[in-house]
C-alpha cells in the first residue's frame, strides 16, 4: 500500500453536497452558540412592533386567509416568527420517571429498564429489546441470539440462529415473537418454541402485531408491499402498496388503524388499507420518527427541518381525515425519536444532540422537563455512545 | 451572527483579520506540526473569545474545524447524511461545552474524538438496524457492474473495514495523527492503534490495487 496515494484518495473522496451541508450546519451552529447560556450576551430587548409593521403583518394574514398559496407563506412566517423553543433546563441525573410506568432503553451498555422512581436495572449486554404485554418479560437480541429474560434479567431461554437476529417484537397475546434474522422474518412461540420461517428478503423493517387479532402479523415485503397476515391460519389477509417508503409500522391498540410512517409522508390506513389520514413533509421538511399514542387518538412525529438544520417535535390528532399539526417543541440539535407514555399525558423526545431526554407534556399549561447525561446513564464507563442509546418503548403503569 | 464575517474580535479587544477560505484552514490544519502550532496560538485566542461571547470567534471556528469533521465522518460512515449529523451534532456538543475547554489544549483533537467517536457509534448502531432496500438484494454480475471512480471503490473498501480500523485509518491518513496521538484520541494502547493500522492498509491493500506501491 502505498500510504501517499491513500492519502490523496482520502482527501478526494469528500461527502457529497458539501456546500450545502456546510451552510446547513452554520446556521444551527449560529443559533446553537445564540442560544447557549453561560456566557452569552444579554440579547437586544424586543421592542414594540411600529404601526406600519402591524398593519403590514394584518395585510399578510390577510392574503394568508384568502390565498391558496397562504398555506406555504403561514408557515415561513410562522417559522420566521416563532424561532426554537425554549428547551427547559436538564436535571443531571434521572431521579424519576415523570409519568407511571417503566422504560425500556437499549444501547452499547446493554439493555435497561428504568423504573418510576428513576433506578435503573440493566438485564445484560443486549442490544435490542421487546415487552411483553404487561412488562412480564423482555425479549431481546445479542448477535445471533433471541433471548426471553425476566425483569430482573434472568434469562428464561435462548433461541441462537445462524445470522443475526433483530428487532424482536412481541404479540400482544403474548405467545409469539416477531423477529428478524438475516434477511428472513421468523415468528417463535413465547415459551421457546415452534420457530419457523414468515417470509425471506425481507427488507429491515421491524414487523407489527396487531391487537385485538389473534396473531395477526404486518410487515413490509421484499416488493416493499404492506402484507397482513394471519399466521395461525397461514393465510394473508392483505397487501397493500403504501405508497411511500415505509420506515415503520405500528397498530393501534384497538387494530382498527395502522400507521405507516416514512421519511416524507406518514399514513393512517384501516384495516382494509385504504388511507384514512395523511401527512406529507413539507419541502425541505422530513419526518425522523412517528408514533401513535396508546390510545390511538394522536400521533407524535419527531421532524427534521433540512434548511436550517432544526428539529421540531409536532402532535396531531389521528381522527381527522387531514391532520393538524401543533408544534410542541423545536430547536437545533437532533431529536431521534419519540415515545408516548403508557397514560397518554407525555412525549419522551430523545434529544440526541444535546445527551437529552425531554420530557413533553401533551396538554396545555405544562412545563418540560429534560434529563441530561443520557449516554453516561447507559453507558456507564464509556464516555461516549450517545448515538446508540434508544428508547425501546415506555410499557405499563 | 454575520454570515460573512472576515473578522475575529479577540479576548484583548483587538480585530484580528481572518481569512474565512475554509480551504485554506482547512488545510493549514492538515499541514506540517509547526503550521499546527502557529494556528494554535491563533485558535487559543478564538476559543477564549468565543468563551466570551463572541459570535464570530465560533463562526471562525466553525469554518476552520467543520470541513475535517464532516470530511472524517464521512469516510467512517459512509454516508452523506449521517456524516453531516455527525459533524453538526460534534461541532455543537464542543459549543455547548466550550465554557469547560481547557484552552492551552488544541481544539481539533476534542472534536475529532467527538467525532470519530459518534461516528463509530453510529456505524455500530447501523450494523444493528442495517435499511437494506429490497433492491439491493439482487446482486449486479460483474458484467452489469458500471465502472466507477475510485472514491466509490475506496468507500466500499472502508465499509468492508471494522468501525475501528476505519477510524484509526482516516484519524492517520486524512487528519495525520500519528499513532500515538490516535491512541490518546481514542484511549486504547498504542500498539493496538498500529495493528488496526496494519491490518487496515493490508486489507485496504487487496481491495484498491491501484493504491500499491
Amino acid at each position: 500500500m502505498n500510504e501517499r496515494r491513500l492519502r490523496a484518495a482520502l482527501r478526494r473522496t469528500r461527502p457529497p453536497d458539501v456546500a450545502d451541508a456546510r451552510e446547513r450546519a452554520r446556521a444551527v451552529a449560529r443559533a446553537s452558540y445564540a442560544s447557549r447560556a453561560p456566557g452569552t450576551p444579554p440579547r437586544p430587548r424586543r421592542i414594540g412592533l411600529p404601526a406600519a409593521v402591524m398593519l403590514a403583518a394584518a395585510l399578510v394574514a390577510l392574503v394568508i386567509t384568502l390565498t391558496p398559496p397562504g398555506d406555504a407563506v403561514a408557515d415561513w412566517v410562522r417559522d420566521l416568527v416563532r424561532g426554537a423553543s425554549d428547551p427547559p433546563r436538564p436535571q443531571p441525573a434521572l431521579a424519576r420517571l415523570p409519568g407511571d410506568g417503566r422504560l425500556l432503553v437499549s444501547g452499547p451498555g446493554g439493555s435497561w429498564i428504568v423504573h418510576r422512581d428513576g433506578s435503573r436495572r440493566r438485564l445484560g449486554g443486549y442490544r435490542e429489546a421487546t415487552w411483553s404485554p404487561q412488562g412480564r418479560f423482555v425479549g431481546a437480541t445479542r448477535g445471533r441470539d433471541l433471548v426471553a429474560v425476566d425483569p430482573q434479567g434472568a434469562i428464561r431461554w435462548v433461541l441462537s440462529r445462524p445470522a443475526a437476529v433483530h428487532d424482536p417484537r412481541w404479540s400482544p397475546s403474548g405467545f409469539r415473537i416477531a423477529y428478524r434474522s438475516g434477511a428472513g422474518l421468523r415468528v417463535v412461540a413465547g415459551d421457546g418454541s415452534g420457530d419457523r420461517l414468515v417470509a425471506r428478503r425481507v427488507p429491515a423493517i421491524a414487523a407489527a402485531w396487531r391487537p385485538a387479532a389473534h396473531h395477526v402479523l404486518s410487515y413490509v415485503d421484499r416488493s416493499r408491499r404492506i402484507v397482513i397476515s394471519d399466521l395461525d391460519a397461514t393465510r394473508r389477509l392483505g397487501r397493500l402498496r403504501a405508497g411511500i417508503a415505509v420506515r415503520r409500522l405500528e397498530w393501534s391498540q384497538d387494530g382498527n388503524r395502522l400507521l405507516v410512517a416514512g421519511r416524507r409522508s406518514v399514513r393512517l390506513l384501516d384495516a382494509s388499507g385504504r388511507v384514512v389520514t395523511a401527512l406529507d413533509a413539507r419541502a425541505g421538511t422530513e419526518f425522523l420518527d412517528a408514533k401513535l399514542s396508546p390510545g390511538g387518538g394522536q400521533i407524535a412525529i419527531a421532524a427534521r427541518h433540512v434548511t436550517d438544520g432544526r428539529h421540531e417535535v409536532l402532535l396531531a390528532s389521528a381522527r381527522r381525515p387531514r391532520l393538524r399539526l401543533r408544534s410542541v417543541f423545536r430547536a437545533v440539535g437532533s431529536i431521534r425519536s419519540v415515545t408516548w407514555a403508557p397514560d397518554r399525558r407525555i412525549v419522551l423526545a430523545d434529544w440526541v444532540g444535546t445527551d437529552q431526554w425531554l420530557f413533553l407534556p401533551t396538554g396545555r399549561g405544562a412545563a418540560a422537563t429534560a434529563v441530561g447525561g443520557i449516554a453516561a446513564h447507559f453507558s456507564p464507563g464509556r464516555g461516549r455512545s450517545r448515538a446508540a442509546v434508544r428508547v425501546e418503548s415506555w410499557c405499563c403503569p | 451572527m454575520p454570515s460573512r464575517a472576515l473578522s475575529t474580535r479577540t479576548a484583548a479587544g483587538a480585530c484580528t483579520a481572518m481569512p474565512r477560505s475554509a480551504p485554506i484552514a482547512w488545510k493549514s490544519r492538515l499541514g506540517t506540526a509547526a503550521v499546527r502550532r502557529r494556528s494554535g496560538v491563533r485558535e487559543a485566542e478564538l476559543v477564549r473569545a468565543a468563551q466570551r461571547g463572541s459570535a464570530e470567534a465560533a463562526e471562525e471556528l466553525f469554518e476552520r474545524h467543520w470541513p475535517a469533521l464532516h470530511h472524517a465522518a464521512f469516510l467512517v460512515v459512509g454516508e452523506g447524511a449521517a456524516a453531516e449529523d455527525i459533524a453538526q451534532e460534534s461541532f455543537l456538543a464542543a459549543l455547548r461545552a466550550l465554557d469547560r475547554f481547557d484552552r492551552r489544549r488544541p481544539l481539533g483533537p476534542w472534536l475529532h474524538r467527538i467525532a470519530v467517536n459518534r461516528a463509530i457509534d453510529y456505524t455500530r448502531a447501523r450494523a444493528l438496524r442495517r435499511e437494506v432496500d429490497s433492491d439491493a438484494l439482487d446482486m449486479p454480475t460483474r458484467e452489469q457492474a458500471p465502472v466507477r471512480p475510485l472514491g466509490d471503490d475506496l468507500l466500499e473498501a472502508l465499509a468492508a473495514l471494522d468501525p475501528d480500523h476505519r477510524a484509526v485509518v482516516v484519524l492517520r491518513h486524512l487528519l495525520e495523527y500519528t499513532p500515538g496521538e490516535i491512541a490518546a484520541l481514542l484511549d486504547i494502547p498504542r500498539g493496538t492503534v498500529n495493528s488496526r493500522l496494519r491490518r487496515a492498509l493490508d486489507s485496504l491493500a487487496g481491495r484498491l490495487p491501484e493504491l500499491g506501491p
